[in-house]
Order: structure tokens, then C-alpha cells, then sequence
């Protein structure tokens, strides 16, 4: 298992996580609006039953050993960001892993959904998150 | 490509997360490798630990496992503005709209998720499954605005 190096787990990783996300349908906008106008519940019951999974299976890690997950407290960050993803998301059709996956299903438009998250990610980086983090200290330069 | 009954995706998600945890021995989170890898293009240190090549690993394998899915289900055929008929009844056919419709969803995405310092996978797989304040509020959030937002496009686009 050690013997194995990290960025080739990571691509197994990644692939694995990509198969998954291309076969439940989370790279396909049609898909992911039927989600959030409740026309098809098929993705919002998929993502509910796995994270109902991983809670017992994260719960079980727990009592056995104390590994060292990072908390994710709420901060001034959590609500005005996750308003304007959810937005993005609605508009462009994927969350930052789908848009990658997209790319891989010969879906081309993703290449401008991946700028654009560049762009967002890095504007934010730049300009706002001395500012508004509060749950840790900014990133020395 | 026919979907997953919500079982089988589900019991496929909770278990690539899982599997994330157990092989790389930290939680999945797709955000913060963008973030790491944007930190470093603009030269400031990420705050990761883990390299570059490790970050463009997973990054690559998301692309491949999207790749191997399309080619083996037969439904591999390179488009560059087809989002399907759903968003085409919404927001038409126009290239430049819809480019620009793509890529400035995509910098919310990308704005957003390091506001909030996580995504679907950070906070709405990981954080919510271990029941982390933040996570539970940003995943409430980001499915909320995204419902919001898709019915107000209904409201005024169709």
C-alpha cells in the first residue's frame, strides 16, 4: 500500500470519483437543473444516501480511532459563498470536480466553466479573503 | 448515458469518499485543490501541503474517470456548446450567451467555493457526513440558492 505513490492514488482517486459522477448524471446540466427544480429526485436522493452512508462509516472511523479531520466551523464566508455557488452551479452546470469530468465526456464548454472558476477562485484569493476569513490566519507570501 | 438508480450512486459516492479517506488519508475536497493550485499560479504558498502533482493527479483522473465512463457507456462525441435541451429551452442556442453564461457560472463556482472554503465534496459529502456546523449550512446554502435559482430561471426564461 505504501509502496503505491500518492499522485497515482490520486489519479485512481479522481477517475473513480469522475466514473461516479458521469454515470449518476452530475455532468449534465439537464440533469442537474432537473435536480434543483425538483422535476427528477433521483440526484438529490442519491447525494442524501451517500452522505447517510459516509456518516456511518465516518462515525465507525471515529470510534476506533481519532483521526485528524480539519472542523469546518461557520464563518463570515460560509453563507454569502455558498449563495453565490449554488448560483454558479444553477448556471453553469457543474460544482468544481463536475466541470473536469465534463471536459472528459467531450463536453467543451467546461473548459469555460474551468476559467472561470480559475477566475473566481483567484479573485477571491487575492482580494477579499484577508479580509473575511476568520477561521484561520492568511496564507503567508 | 443511462443513470444510476439513486442507490447505486449513492452507495458509489459515499463510497469514493470513503475511499479518498482510507487510500489518501485525507477527506475529499475538490475546492481546496483549485484553491492550492490557484495560490500557486499567483505565487503565494498554499496553504495544502500536498504538492502540485498531487492536486493536477486527481484533477487528471477526474477527467479520465468522465472519459472512461463516456467512452465505454458509447456516448463519447467532443461538443464544444451543447448543454443539452434543457438549458437550450431556457437560455437558447447563441455560442457567445452561452459561453458566457458558462464562464460566468463558473467564477461564482469558483468565487463562491473559496468564500466558503468548500464544495459539494468538502462540505456537502464530507463536512455534512461528519456533521460539521459549517458544512451543514453551506450545503443548506448552495442547494438552496441553486433551487432558487433554477426556478427563477423557469419564471422568467421559458
Amino acid at each position: 500500500m505504501t509502496a503505491i505513490p500518492m499522485p497515482l492514488r490520486l489519479l485512481a482517486l479522481g477517475a473513480l470519483l469522475g466514473f461516479t459522477l458521469s454515470h449518476v448524471g452530475f455532468t449534465s446540466w439537464d440533469e442537474v437543473h432537473a435536480m434543483f427544480v425538483f422535476a427528477d429526485l433521483r440526484m438529490f436522493l442519491t447525494f442524501a444516501l451517500g452522505v447517510g452512508g459516509l456518516a456511518g462509516a465516518f462515525a465507525w472511523i471515529r470510534r476506533r480511532s481519532a483521526p485528524n479531520w480539519p472542523p469546518r466551523p461557520i464563518h463570515r464566508g460560509t453563507l454569502a459563498g455558498s449563495v453565490l455557488f449554488g448560483v454558479g452551479w444553477a448556471l453553469a452546470g457543474g460544482c468544481p470536480g463536475v466541470v473536469l469530468t465534463q471536459l472528459g465526456e467531450g463536453k467543451l464548454y467546461a473548459l469555460f466553466a474551468l476559467a472561470g472558476i480559475a477566475l473566481g477562485n483567484g479573485l477571491y484569493g487575492a482580494l477579499l479573503e484577508a479580509r473575511v476569513r476568520t477561521d484561520r490566519q492568511p496564507a503567508a507570501g | 448515458m443511462d443513470h444510476w438508480p439513486f442507490y447505486l450512486g449513492g452507495a458509489a459516492l459515499g463510497g469514493v469518499a470513503l475511499l479518498h479517506w482510507l487510500v489518501a488519508g485525507r477527506l475529499m475536497s475538490v475546492s481546496s485543490r483549485f484553491s492550492a493550485l490557484v495560490d500557486r499560479l499567483r505565487g503565494v504558498r498554499p496553504e495544502s501541503s500536498e504538492t502540485s502533482l498531487e492536486h493536477l493527479a486527481f484533477f487528471g483522473g477526474l477527467i479520465l474517470g468522465g472519459l472512461v465512463a463516456s467512452l465505454l457507456a458509447g456516448t463519447f462525441a467532443p461538443t464544444l456548446f451543447d448543454l443539452g435541451p434543457g438549458f437550450r429551452r431556457l437560455f437558447g442556442d447563441d455560442p457567445v450567451l452561452t459561453g458566457a453564461i458558462v464562464t460566468f457560472g463558473g467564477v461564482l463556482v469558483g468565487f463562491g467555493t473559496r468564500m466558503a472554503t468548500g464544495c459539494t465534496s468538502g462540505h456537502g459529502l464530507c463536512g455534512v457526513a461528519r456533521f460539521e456546523r459549517g458544512s451543514l449550512l453551506a450545503t443548506c446554502a448552495f442547494f438552496g440558492s441553486g433551487v432558487l435559482a433554477s426556478f427563477l430561471f423557469e419564471a422568467v426564461l421559458s
